[in-house]
């Protein structure tokens, strides 16, 4: 056979199709060029001269292999409605006298052009846009910026061998379907499939029941995060949509179809008849970007909340300008507790740093509390229970989390420190605790030792008086994400009495001492002072042999706030980017529906004029039922969110970021925002389908 | 009175550019009475098809006028054309072109849906139309589950069903086997007795031999024409037989 012969002839035949081929090349071409942006990022060493260099990097090589492996499913879709599409052709060929052999060869041809095309323009254009990207995310971060443009030959390898991989599959994919199949069945193919839809009740009620349970686990999802509950209130959903769609609206249209009155209406009539047929077929599309769209919205109200919030976070975190936290080690606690003998020597150090460097005022507290895990049970906090396994076991703690039952932080401290540091006039008499929490939001009957005695609680407030003013008290760091609470006792030793040893096997018992010192200097001053307090520890820890490492124990507020709000702009980047293609996705899944629907209603509405229609009836259920496909999952995700807002609300309080209202705003803002960039792409590739219903032969 | 009057109807199709002219009719003259069985007849490029689609207000004549009920089809605006054809004609296609998204029962609904009509006025309509075209059993299935001749036969009740002046029948037996041809004729036969016009285009000869009447279309021309009068069906099958071998040969006009 002449040479070059399978190359042309796949040419040929991938440009008489290239209304299918264009967006099919576009997908694979976008894929690429993301999988290289991100991959650049993550070698990119301006990304690691930023502020977040120790996570940032990480983030974006996740960033790629994420969109590898999510580009496997996605490029298996587009070339399945594309072999659709084409089997008739090849069935064509087999027929003209193509063996199979042959026929595979201009596949692998197909593939080999597709993968040219499509991997290559997409590392050319990631090439051009990675200094965008890098650009773009260096600015969220306020930092210099750099304008050369430079290739990261390493990303450039893995981009080519991970589509490389991606492409010999779905080759291999299309040579067994062809394998399998007959010419005649190839050649009819397309109209297979032309069985009414069946009204189902089972998938039906299963259906709403997966969306029940799935919303269930999403709202039930507490602090600490269960990542099982995550997954099964996100499988639910995803099950619960895809049976919602292709089996639940088919239902609904023949309960509809059912009513006479409603059904034999003009406007009715046509519109839910096809839906039921049109909802079989295209429901699992409707599925898949019902699902994406909630991913994206999700996931973007959690990226952007993140990133609004993180002032707060950095604020709520660091009350003070700079500060230390420490706790204290096992063995030292005994002396501790006795007479404070370790702390009173860094608050000493740092006494003198102050003076020296004429920190006006003391802006500075010290306090000292314990640390320990509690379950509320039955409405008493109870210090009995041993927690030691909780961490552990997986689901460990869900066993404490039953009804109102659940798992606390509690912090202690005694009644003389509070009423130094805040500065308030507090009374406790013997036996009773004074609580505070913000999120606990119920009364406690009392607090119950682990000696089985009972301590009767003076009050429960929603805030702690005073405690904010004194900028004192950060959120703890290490909460797990358990909901906190303050425990004000009359004396902390009496109070945690002889059993030091069983809280600490028990309830992760530690001590805590932490001072922060606020001061109205500039940062380079603020600078002088901090470098100075970690000197004073330095010399203290090494005089006491305490085994603290200064990093870890010492912080400085402008230097945190840099690294977090790095953290948070380059999450909020790289969601938008990861969002920008799951958009594009979805445009390309409606773009291939719009077109399968396109051709299926062609003669549907030839025959409808040719029965007495009128172009302006058509005209109206054409509409109709395009903007019902439009909308309807668009809607349910509206749904689904508004089921799921507990997520992201529960993964910014794992970032201590406790904010409803925002996480809530955001929500809807993104909806709407997103509302409008949807109907967009839904105007363009509904241009495919008016094309092909008023232009059958697609001239 | 006649229900439908053809005069000098002339249909010219030009190519894009206007360089080639195609006549496709040239001077037809007929009319059809109220209550007539009539069937056309004629060669694959005689004009019938084009004649069809201007009767069925589908094509626009060059020249002539075509008057349904002593309405002019050419007044009537573009807007309301699809009405005027579903109030006063009814369709039936060589494909019978049901929509597939709907039971039989829906299929044969759907000119009066359009309609605006209520579904217990249809209900009413559709019960002795169905008995007659023995579909009764059938209004639940989908095309998809039924033979070419059942198909048909539902095609036929949605024409009907609107009880419309006129019933156009484009090959109706085209299609299908000759079982169901026979069928279906001794049906249109039928439903010419109780009244229903019936204006039929084919080219076979045994379904035009059901007609009262036959009209012979040549190079867009009504050529000739032959009246059943006390003549069987067979009889009427020879005189159609014999006028085509003339036809084919060449003869001359009569």
């Amino acid at each position: 056979m002449k040479k070059g012969f399978y190359p042309k002839l796949a040419w040929t035949g991938m440009k008489k199709n290239k209304q299918l081929y264009y967006p099919y090349l576009l997908a694979g071409a976008a894929m690429a060029m993301v999988f290289y942006i991100f991959s650049f990022l993550g070698e990119s060493q301006v990304v690691k001269s930023l502020p977040g260099k120790e996570v940032l990097p990480l983030l974006f090589h996740y960033g790629a292999w994420a969109v590898g492996l999510f580009s496997v499913p996605f490029l298996f879709y587009a070339n399945a409605s594309l072999i659709k599409k084409r089997k008739r052709e090849l069935g064509l060929y087999n027929i003209l006298g193509m063996n199979k052999k042959n026929i595979f060869f201009v596949l692998f041809w197909e593939a080999v052009i597709t993968y040219g095309i499509a991997v290559f323009g997409g590392i050319f254009a990631g090439i051009i846009f990675s200094k965008i990207a890098e650009l773009g995310l260096v600015n969220i971060m306020d930092k210099e910026v750099n304008y050369r443009i430079y290739v990261e030959w390493k990303s450039v390898l893995y981009s080519l061998g991970m589509f490389a991989v991606v492409f010999i599959l779905i080759l291999i994919s299309m040579m067994y379907q062809i394998r399998k199949n007959n010419p005649i069945e190839l050649l009819h193919s397309e109209s297979a499939g032309e069985r009414p839809p069946k009204r189902r009740f089972l998938p039906t009620v299963l259906s709403l029941v997966f969306l029940m349970i799935g919303y269930a686990f999403a709202a039930g999802i507490k602090a600490p995060i269960s990542f099982l509950k995550l997954f099964l209130a996100g499988g639910s959903i995803t099950i619960g949509s895809f049976l919602l769609f292709m089996c639940a609206s088919v239902y609904l249209c023949k309960v509809l179809q059912n009513n006479k009155k409603y059904y034999y209406k003009t406007s009715h009539f046509v519109t839910v008849s096809t839906m039921s047929f049109r909802m079989r077929r295209n429901g699992a599309s409707l599925a898949a970007i019902c699902v994406l769209v909630t991913f994206i919205l999700v996931s973007l109200t959690f990226s952007v909340s993140f990133y609004k919030g993180s002032v707060d976070v950095v604020d709520s975190h660091y009350p003070n300008d700079m500060g230390i936290r420490l706790e204290i080690p096992g063995e030292r606690i005994e002396e501790e507790i006795a007479d404070k003998a370790c702390t009173k020597e860094y608050w000493l150090g740092i006494e003198k740093v102050l003076a020296e460097k004429n920190v006006s005022g003391l802006d500075a507290v010290q306090y000292y509390s314990a640390n320990m895990l509690a379950v509320i049970r039955k409405g008493c906090l109870d210090f009995g229970i041993d927690m030691r396994d909780t961490w552990f076991t997986p689901g460990g703690y869900s066993e404490w989390e039953r009804g109102e039952d659940k798992i606390v932080n509690v912090r202690v401290i005694d009644l003389d420190t509070y009423n130094k540091i805040c500065k308030a006039n507090l009374t406790l008499k013997e036996e009773e605790v004074f609580a505070a929490s913000r999120e606990v939001r119920y009364s406690y009957g009392g607090v119950r030792l682990k000696n089985g005695k009972e301590v009767k609680v003076k009050s429960v407030e929603r805030k702690i008086p005073g405690m904010a003013e004194a900028r004192i008290v950060g959120d703890s760091m290490d909460a797990h994400g358990c909901e906190e609470m303050f425990l004000v006792v009359p004396d902390l030793n009496s109070f945690m009495g002889k059993d030091i040893e069983r809280f600490s096997r028990e309830n992760y018992l530690n001590y805590q001492w932490e001072c922060g010192i606020s001061m109205e200097k500039n940062e380079a001053a603020q600078q002088a002072v901090y470098e100075a307090v970690q000197k004073s520890m330095d010399q203290v820890c090494k005089a006491l042999e305490s085994p603290y490492d200064l990093e870890d124990i010492c912080y400085w507020k402008v230097a945190k706030g840099e690294r977090f709000y790095a953290l948070a702009g380059g999450l909020l980047f790289l969601a938008v980017i990861l969002n920008i293609l799951f958009v594009f996705v979805t445009a390309l899944i409606m773009y291939y529906k719009q077109m399968s629907e396109g051709y299926e209603d062609v003669r549907r509405f030839e025959i409808m004029g040719k029965i007495g229609m009128t172009a302006e009836e058509i005209k109206n259920s054409i509409r109709s039922q395009v903007f019902t496909v439009f909308l309807l999952p668009f809607f349910v995700a509206g749904i689904h969110m508004a089921f799921t807002y507990n997520i992201p609300y529960r993964m910014l309080r794992m970032a201590v970021i406790d904010d409803k209202g925002l996480v809530l705003k955001v929500m809807w803002v993104c909806y709407f925002v997103f509302g409008a960039v949807y109907s967009f792409v839904y105007g363009i590739t509904s241009r495919v389908y008016y094309n092909i219903v008023k232009n059958p032969a697609g001239k | 009175m006649s229900i439908l009057e053809v005069k000098s109807l002339k249909k010219v199709y030009t190519t894009r550019f206007g360089a080639n002219q195609v006549t496709a009719l040239r001077d037809v003259n007929f009319s059809v009475e109220k209550g007539e069985y009539v069937a056309i007849m004629g060669e694959s490029g005689s004009g019938k098809t084009t004649l069809l689609n201007i009767l069925a207000a589908l094509d626009k004549p060059t020249g002539g006028t075509v008057l349904l009920n002593g309405k002019n089809l050419a007044a009537i605006s573009e807007n309301h054309i699809a009405g005027f054809r579903r109030d006063n004609l009814g369709f039936v296609f060589q494909d019978f072109n049901l929509l597939d998204t709907f039971t039989l029962e829906d299929n044969i609904y759907l000119p009066l849906v359009l309609a605006g009509m209520a579904h217990k006025e249809m209900y009413r309509r559709i019960l002795p139309i169905a008995a007659m075209l023995g579909i009764k059993d059938l209004l639940q299935k989908y095309p998809y589950e039924v033979s070419g001749g059942q198909k048909q036969r539902a095609a036929v009740a949605r024409a009907l069903i609107t009880n419309p002046h006129l019933i156009l029948a484009d090959e109706p037996t085209g299609a299908l086997d000759s079982r169901s041809s026979d069928e279906l004729l001794r049906l249109f036969a039928a439903v010419n007795e109780s009244g229903q016009t019936i204006l039929m285009v084919t080219h076979s000869t045994a379904a035009a031999s059901r007609a009262n009447r036959v009209l012979f279309i040549k190079d867009g021309e009504v050529f000739h024409q032959i009246y059943r009068g006390e003549d069987s069906d067979e009889k009427l099958y020879e005189k159609i037989s014999d006028t085509l071998t003339v036809l084919m040969t060449g003869g001359e006009k009569r």
